[in-house]
């Protein structure tokens, strides 16, 4: 491997011969103990939270949808499912999606339920079938409120394509899933050795809805990835 | 892409004088500017955060040998493969030999500014491999055969109408002048792209060691489509972006979206820790990670190593007078603006870029908008001190370059607006920005003598040139 070692050696070199910068490398703080967060949030009780992730996700053009209990929720979800005309659906495995018979729900409407599996000789069929598909329905590892982020992981039944693929994104959150901020996530990783960013290939924070401003900074969303983000949060 | 950067007097003249090109800059500056400092005005720490991103920054490159040695520990660990590239041909080979190994024809490929310094896709063109930019504004780019211009808002050159012609032209889009008809076009246009792409390509964000992460930002989510949906996933990124830790990673991922488009967060930030692991239903199932040099480490061992700590995030180029002018194809090079009157010198020779360290007039906004605090005044005047001592014909080159600035009737214009920029500066370093037009009453020395007995009216936001440049049509 030359140019790694090539690469690697120079890099040192410069620092032990001080033709780099040393005055500013130096000049760093020590790490902090603890990092300063982003943000500001003043009420971190389980109802600021909800409160702040639905003001946050609405100024984002994303929609929120409060429920009380489990049943409120699989009817607002079958409403939503209505409103899109869905005949077909993208989702994560029911049993990764925290709200019991939610499959029945769904499948009771005659909706085609599809969770991609990619790495098989099917692939090409898959994807155009899941191309055609009107909604998502997905869970979420966590939600932080500060930024109305949804915060999902990869892992068996829990795949990135119903993230972004069709139009319509359904996340279901349970309020226990939302964290004050980003860095809480990252805080609760911590205490566990960042074990679950080890177990999965992917990590993803979603904020709202797909959005471009390349066309004269004029905002559109919907480009590539999802124009609706609609979170059904069921409260506890 | 071709380095022009020594012909920067006579594009930015070309610049000046095209009216459309003039509203488009015109429009896109001023509006993120704008962005920019209201979402950082909303927070009452920006001060601490800067120097708390900027610390992140200093340490990882202080440690930059030990944390690419981790980073390739922990991606190989997650059954991933990093390949090192000493310069861009090497790069692009490591990306043709991946291609070849899987029989890799069609890519799609997520916003790069790395791929763009290496020349890929001509390269991979060359060789019988298609990759389609699925980034709105970097397809643009590509159908027009031209480069983008600025670092995160690449057609910022050009306008509505400019977009609308160029589709229907090599599309044969229906005729539009709604912006959402013609986004909802390319959505169409593009979805089979991704569908039947046996590769998609990347560059990195951020890279973080201690768990093999490897970050990208995109708006649009065409990121996650191109690096979520094809079996192969290339990404080829900077050596500089490697951070320690996830602390590291959540200060800077917030810092930039805010000072780059005056975003909270960028809707999708996406992480690669290795390709899919077992059982998981899609994503990658080969991930490859490309570190490229390509004078990187020519530039840590100089004394213009903080120019390694940048973001990307486009800040400076929004605040700078300059840049607002001229826009950034007059740079002549895939880096514009204030840090790439730095880096594009640096990294590809100082003679061959003379010009842009004279082609700013030093007013300190962009060290001023700069998330990360990168003294990017002091290094520009550095780099003109050595040019001048390096070579005296290089010398009256740059005094050219700074003369110019004086002689040509649109850069006088200019004068007013850095002066505004400054005062901006000013006011923003001391925190008194406030959108009623405050005055200054507290000013750093040696103006403090004045303003210990009176207030110090800021600079007009807009130069009276500029005032009636947009008023005048209206009665
Ligand atoms: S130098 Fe600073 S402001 Fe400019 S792009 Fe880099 S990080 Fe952003």
């Amino acid at each position: 491997m030359p140019s790694r070692d090539a690469i690697l050696n120079k890099l040192r070199d410069a620092r032990r011969t001080a033709k780099a910068d040393m005055r500013l490398l130096e000049s760093a703080a020590p790490r902090p103990a603890a990092f300063l967060p982003v943000t500001q949030i003043d009420d971190t009780s389980p109802d600021g939270l909800l409160t702040r992730f639905t003001e946050e996700l609405i100024r984002l053009k994303g929609e929120v949808f409060l429920c009380d209990h489990d049943q409120a929720a699989r009817d607002q979800i079958a409403a939503l499912l209505t409103e899109h005309g869905a005949t077909r659906a993208l989702a994560w495995d029911f049993a990764c999606i925290p709200l019991p018979a939610l499959a029945e729900t769904v499948r009771g409407m005659g909706i085609d339920v599809i969770h991609p599996q990619t790495h098989d000789e099917f692939r090409a069929e898959t994807l155009s079938t899941a191309e055609t598909a009107q909604v998502s329905i997905t869970g979420v590892d966590a939600a932080a409120a500060a930024t109305g982020t949804l915060i999902v992981t990869t892992a068996p039944g829990k795949g990135r394509i119903p993230t972004v693929l069709a139009p319509v994104h359904i996340a279901i959150v349970r309020q226990r899933q939302i964290v004050p901020r980003i860095e809480d996530w990252v805080g609760m990783l911590r205490a566990d050795s960042m074990a679950a960013i080890r177990a999965s290939a992917n990590v993803c924070f979603i904020t709202g809805p797909s959005r471009t401003g390349d066309i004269e900074m004029e905002l559109i969303l919907g480009v590539h990835g999802p124009g609706r983000v609609q979170v059904v949060i069921i409260r506890e | 892409m071709e380095l022009t950067a020594n012909r920067f007097n006579q594009s930015a003249v070309i610049a000046l004088e095209d009216i459309t090109l003039q509203t488009a800059l015109e429009r896109a500056t001023s509006n993120a500017d704008r962005r920019r400092r209201a979402v950082l005005a909303e927070l009452d720490h920006t001060a601490a955060l800067r120097q708390q991103g900027r610390a992140s920054r200093l340490r990882a490159l202080h440690d930059l040998p030990e944390l690419l040695e981790q980073l390739e520990a922990n991606i190989t660990a997650n059954g991933g493969h990093v390949l090192w590239a000493a310069d861009a041909a090497e790069a692009n080979q490591h990306v043709l030999d991946i291609c070849r190994k899987h029989n890799l024809k069609r890519g799609v490929k997520s916003k790069s500014m790395a791929t763009e310094e290496i020349g890929l896709l001509p390269f991979l063109e060359k060789h019988g491999i298609r990759m389609i930019e699925t980034d709105l504004g970097e397809y643009i780019v590509q159908i027009d055969e031209s480069h983008p211009s600025h670092i995160i808002m690449p057609v910022m050159h050009m306008t509505k109408e400019q977009i609308r012609d160029l589709f229907m032209e090599k599309l044969n889009m229906p005729p539009t002048d709604d912006a959402a008809e013609m986004t909802k076009f390319i959505r169409g246009h593009l979805r089979q792209e991704y569908l039947q792409a046996d590769f998609g390509m990347s560059g990195g964000n951020f890279m973080i060691a201690e768990t093999g992460t490897v970050v990208i930002v995109t708006n649009e989510g065409n990121g996650r489509l191109s690096t979520g949906v094809p079996p192969v996933h290339i990404a080829v990124v900077g050596i500089e972006k490697v951070i320690p830790t996830w602390e590291d990673f959540a200060t800077l991922v917030q810092l930039l979206p805010r000072s780059g488009t005056g975003q909270r967060m960028t809707v999708y930030v996406n992480g690669f820790s290795g390709p899919a692991r077992a059982g998981e239903p899609d994503g990658p199932q080969e991930f490859y990670l490309i570190l490229l040099d390509n004078g990187r480490s020519d530039i840590y061992a100089s004394d213009y190593t903080e120019a390694l700590a940048c973001i990307r995030c486009g800040a400076c180029l929004n605040a700078c007078p300059v840049y607002q002018n001229v826009g950034g194809h007059s740079y002549g090079w895939v880096y514009p603006g204030p840090i790439g009157a730095i880096v594009t010198p640096l990294l590809k020779g100082k003679e061959n870029a003379a010009p842009l360290p004279f082609a700013s007039s030093l007013c300190g906004a962009c060290r001023q908008a700069c998330p990360v605090d990168i003294n990017i005044p002091d290094m520009l005047l550095a780099l003109r001190h050595d040019l001048q001592h390096e070579q005296e014909a290089m010398w009256q080159l740059g005094m050219k370059a700074y003369a110019f600035g004086f002689s040509h009737p649109l850069l006088y214009e200019m004068g007013g607006r850095a002066a505004a920029a400054a005062s901006q500066a000013v006011i923003d370093g001391i925190g008194v920005d406030k959108p009623d037009g405050k005055k200054l009453s507290q000013l750093p020395p040696p103006l403090s003598g004045w303003t210990q007995n009176r207030d110090f009216p800021p600079f007009a936001p807009q130069s009276f040139r500029d005032w009636w440049r947009q008023n005048r049509g209206k009665k």
